[in-house]
């Protein structure tokens, strides 16, 4: 073999070796840091005058209090599945709950499509119902295999929803269930179920308007 | 005797009275001058840093995204919405002693003195299924759901990571299943050798359902405010 030959394999070999330690010792990850670009935190000083300074600090400290709501708040935790009525320094309700399955329904006839997500985000309790009645959406007869009705009565069914409903978001209700045994697996179609003893407490606690924090 | 007595007790009481009363005035210039001093006592760098924090959080708390805090003052780890606190849990830490926490903040914090980093990644070294597959088929079916979407895996062991050089392990009591030997050992290759070059390594003891939450909470990207050992 040509001995330039034998240089350009050396070279190569000894090449891939440090390319391979390197990706081994960084997996691979970029040390160029994107969230750099809008880090606020390396910018934001104080001014320099020591009143002017103060006054900002006590600013930023109201304002900081300010969204630490002091109200009660709802947090649902759609990965363990446990519904909380909290504030930022106590825990005043702690129960499993079922959230949204993540399954995907599509109707084979018209092509349309539901995919049963708990929806994430900030919302408020919007309603407050006693013995509410389920108006059983399209989906929930075609899941069944079943003709969806004409007449609205035939969608109506008094027992599914339990005793109380908490409205919130697009339609969505924290309500009873008939299948308390399935508390705390992801098994609905994007409710937020609670056992009766917890949302009758749950009910009598908060008033419309609370907030409710759904991750 | 009686006379005599009720002098005794009557000078005690006077005692006593005027006792509480010389301690009082001696408290309360004391407590004065505290707070005289706290109030002169202008810690330029310290209300820098609290500025930073603050302003860092409240443009956090501006976006819609969840952030994770990692509370080494309070010893903590928290996940936030819009500021307001969805989940915390103690920080147990284990096998490390305060300096690796140190070396750790200060990694995070870098030259710049960052107070933000996003989560480059995580690894799931093992998990146990929180239910049997057999259970979970019945109910599938009853519900009409896939039973793979009904599954949640409980870790036992995870690490989230910032960058290259700061892991933070998470521990259960649980005993899983690895869930790929080979990336296992590869990441455990990889740890040995960053450590040659320099690693912050902090391990922390958790429960179950605290680890499910921060496990599926975690996702890369994630940004993740740091409040650092004083």
């Amino acid at each position: 073999m040509k001995c330039w030959l034998r240089y350009i394999i050396g070279f190569s070999v000894m090449l891939f070796g440090f390319l391979g330690a390197w990706l081994l010792i960084t997996g691979g990850e970029s040390s160029f840091n994107h969230m750099a670009l809008w880090d606020n935190s390396l910018l934001v000083r104080l001014p320099e005058d020591e009143k002017q300074a103060k006054r900002e600090l006590q600013k930023a400290r109201q304002a900081l209090a300010k969204i630490r709501s002091s109200a009660p708040y709802i947090v649902i935790d759609t990965h363990a599945n446990v519904l909380t009525l909290r504030t930022e320094n106590s825990i005043l309700l702690k129960a499993t709950c079922s959230t949204g399955s993540g399954g995907e329904l599509i109707d084979c006839n018209t092509g349309r499509r539901w995919i049963f997500n708990t929806p994430r985000g900030v919302f408020w309790v919007t309603s407050k119902l006693v013995e509410p009645w389920w108006r059983k959406p399209d989906w929930a007869f075609i899941e069944e295999n079943e003709r969806i009705p004409d007449d609205p009565r035939e969608r109506l069914d008094p027992e599914m929803l339990g005793e109380y409903a908490l409205g919130f978001g697009d339609d969505y209700f924290i309500h009873g269930t008939i299948y308390e045994r399935l508390l705390g697996v992801n098994v609905t179609h994007g409710c937020v179920r609670l056992g009766s003893d917890d949302l009758k407490r749950l009910y009598n606690a908060v008033p419309i308007g609370t907030l409710i924090y759904i991750f | 005797m009686k006379f005599k007595i009720g002098w005794v007790i009557l000078l005690l009481c006077g005692f006593l009275i005027c006792t509480s009363l010389s301690s009082c005035k001696k408290n309360q210039p004391e407590q004065i001058y505290h707070t005289e001093q706290s109030d002169k006592k202008w810690d330029r760098q310290r209300a820098d840093l609290e500025y930073r924090w603050i302003k860092t959080e409240l443009a956090l708390a501006k976006s819609e995204e969840l952030y994770l805090v990692v509370d080494f003052l309070r010893e903590e780890i928290q996940l936030r919405l819009k500021g307001a606190l969805l989940w915390n849990y103690p920080i147990h830490i284990v096998e490390t002693d305060s300096q690796e926490v140190r070396e750790f903040a200060q990694r995070f914090q870098g030259d710049l003195e960052r107070l933000i980093r996003p989560l480059s990644a995580k690894h799931l070294f093992a998990a146990q299924d929180k239910m049997p597959d057999s259970v979970l088929e019945i109910v599938g079916e009853v519900v009409k759901v896939d039973p793979g979407l009904l599954q949640r895996e409980v870790p036992s062991r995870f690490q989230l990571l910032w960058g290259s050089d700061l892991t933070l392990e998470v521990r259960t009591d649980v005993v899983g299943e690895p869930k790929s030997p080979l990336k296992n050992a590869l990441v455990e290759l990889r740890h040995n050798l960053r450590r040659l070059f320099g690693e912050a390594h902090v391990i922390v003891k958790m429960d179950p359902e605290g680890a499910i939450t921060l496990y599926r909470a975690a996702r890369p990207g994630l940004p993740t405010l740091l409040y650092p050992p004083l």
